[in-house]
């Protein structure tokens, strides 16, 4: 778990940007996080324990929504790369298993905004 | 049955054009970079592509899955098109979905019967092979996925 790294933020600060190149992954280890659209309105929060930026890491491309801290927040964060080797070091099946999620989240998007 | 609504598809016959390593090309990654490749399609062709699945064909009228039944593979749709029962809610999903990962990732039944309506071709995930994996990882990797299979079941 060495590739991790341990980031603070502080209340209010942002952690990615709408439309920022996709480059980590977080894992939420400490607080709570807001996403916000494109009008920098809260649509949604992520609660300690879960993960971020998943999904953007593994398509490639840009962020769908910026990200907030709520109150003091600490992350570990790891690099998109290194993600996917991380993933693939346990098993290279462990990488297909999280494509096939993410694209499962794909299609559960589709057909509840459909 | 053919007037059910189509929520989820990807060109299957297009993007199978693609050359395997494809995605790992300096074209590929282009196309990813300049947002030309949709996250779906990218998806779909790691899957597509991946040697670590076994693939194989269903004829019409087969039932994938059966709503509050538990199963023991989930299935990515290659070609070809499922229809859904969902309750009340009746619809089609083509290639590139994904049917039953997530709810047997954590060994729930299924809430939806998934039929085939056309000869599909599939990918086959054993969840044998899923649940010796999750056994030996740390916690951090182990809550990047359940953050996933949480976001599945709460759709």
């Amino acid at each position: 778990m060495s590739n991790f790294q341990i980031i603070n933020f502080a209340d209010g600060e942002y952690i990615c940007k709408i439309g920022d190149q996709a480059t980590h992954l977080y894992f939420l280890q400490q607080g709570e996080v807001e996403l916000l659209n494109g009008a920098d309105q809260v649509f949604g929060k992520i609660p300690q324990g879960q993960s971020f930026g998943e999904a953007a890491i593994l398509k490639g491309g840009v962020r769908g929504a910026s990200i907030r801290a709520k109150g003091d927040v600490v992350c570990k964060m790891i690099q998109n790369d290194e993600a996917v080797e991380l993933l693939s070091s346990y098993s290279p099946l462990l990488v297909v298993i999280m494509e096939g999620l993410l694209l499962q989240q794909v299609m559960n998007n589709a057909i509840k905004y459909s | 049955m053919t007037d059910l609504n189509l929520l989820f598809a990807v060109d299957s016959e297009k993007l199978s054009k693609f050359d395997t390593n494809f995605l790992k090309s300096k074209e590929g990654i282009d196309a990813i970079s300049a947002g030309e490749l949709k996250g779906e399609e990218r998806l779909f062709l790691a899957l597509l592509n991946t040697h670590l699945l076994n693939t194989t064909m269903f004829l019409p009228q087969k039932s994938l899955i059966k709503a509050g039944e538990q199963f023991d593979e989930a299935y990515f749709i290659v070609s070809g098109e499922v229809q859904v029962k969902q309750g009340e809610k009746h619809y089609k999903l083509g290639a590139g979905s994904v049917l039953g990962l997530s709810e047997g990732m954590v060994g729930l039944p299924s809430r939806y019967t998934a039929t085939t309506l056309s000869s599909i071709q599939v990918k086959i995930i054993p969840f044998h092979k899923v649940d010796a994996i999750m056994n030996v990882l740390p916690p951090e990797v182990k809550a990047i996925l359940v953050t996933i299979i949480k976001r599945n079941l709460a759709a």
